[in-house]
């Protein structure tokens, strides 16, 4: 009994003939020749690491990042001062000469021991204290 | 399996291979030579290993399949990384040349283009080959019952196909 699906066999073989086959020496010799895909590759996944390591050796040793974007600093204004601020602050009264008075730096400034002020050394305090000096002499005498 | 031994059981199979190759490669000849070079090579480097599990065609077959489909899929990684740095549209991956096929030769293959993977290399596998649906499922590494259920789907719409194109010539 022949097959149903005969024609379809028939069909099907006659279309899948592949006509003319490289022979099998040739391809053979052609395979034998060729290196492996893995080893084909190798030169390339080689090259790929090198120039991974290199690229993360800049990025670590860089001092800044390249890769990572740099903060943005606001950059400080600097500070304008109005010139009526600028006049009030310079500003002296008419009647400040009044308060200039003689010794006004005794008032200002606090004593300090074992060193005369400045005023203090003046001709008189000078003689009087020589004279302290001589009247034990005197009374020896 | 001494490697004497492989070469002398590839050679005798060589024509069927190289069939099976171009049914794989969709009847293109120059990379059905190139898939089979590359299986040739697997054979030779240990990356494919017979282990007497299956018959050496089985075996051999499954080998060609698997480094075809590779084959397939870099091919169109390429085609579309080429189309796409060139701003083309995405090419559509058709069948090959034919090679000097007649004119009816190229329409049972079209009509085999036409139907899917699976199906065409069921039909290819126990119409050419005249291998059994068992063995077919081993080199398509599908479960026996799938295999069937291509090989019947297959044929009908094989027959569809052809009997519509004689409709159509009549």
């Amino acid at each position: 009994m022949p097959d149903r699906d005969d024609d379809l066999r028939r069909v099907v073989r006659h279309a899948a003939a592949p006509g003319r086959v490289p022979p099998f020496g040739r391809l053979w010799a052609a395979a034998k020749r060729r290196p492996a895909t893995s080893a084909r590759r190798w030169p390339w996944i080689a090259a790929a690491a090198a120039a991974a390591a290199v690229g993360l050796v800049v990025l670590v040793r860089s001092p800044e990042p390249p890769l990572r974007a740099r903060p943005v600093l606001p950059t400080p204004n600097p500070v304008v001062v109005p010139a009526e601020v600028v006049a009030l602050t310079h500003w002296q009264g008419p009647l400040d000469v009044l308060l200039d008075t003689p010794g006004v730096d005794v008032l200002s400034a606090g004593p300090a021991i074992g060193t005369l002020p400045a005023w203090a050394s003046t001709s008189w305090m000078t003689e009087r204290r020589e004279t302290d000096d001589e009247q034990p002499i005197r009374k020896n005498n | 399996m001494n490697p004497d031994e492989l070469r002398g059981a590839l050679e005798r199979l060589h024509d069927q291979s190289f069939a099976w190759a171009l049914s794989c490669c969709a009847y293109d000849h120059e990379q059905a030579r190139d898939v089979l070079q590359t299986s040739y090579l697997k054979a030779i480097s240990g990356a494919a290993r017979y282990e007497e599990r299956a018959t050496v065609k089985t075996w051999l077959f499954a080998v060609i399949r698997n480094t075809a489909a590779s084959a397939r899929r870099s091919r169109l990684v390429r085609q579309r990384l080429l189309a796409l740095w060139r701003g083309e549209p995405q090419v559509a991956v058709g069948h090959g040349p034919e090679d000097g096929a007649d004119a009816s030769t190229g329409a049972v293959r079209a009509a085999l283009a036409r139907l899917s993977p699976r199906q065409r290399e069921v039909l290819h596998l126990v119409f050419y080959q005249d291998m059994t649906i068992q063995a077919a499922s081993e080199v398509m590494g599908v479960r026996l019952g799938t295999a069937r259920q291509h090989y019947e789907r297959g044929k009908r719409a094989l027959r569809r196909q052809l009997e519509e194109r004689e409709a159509a010539y009549a």
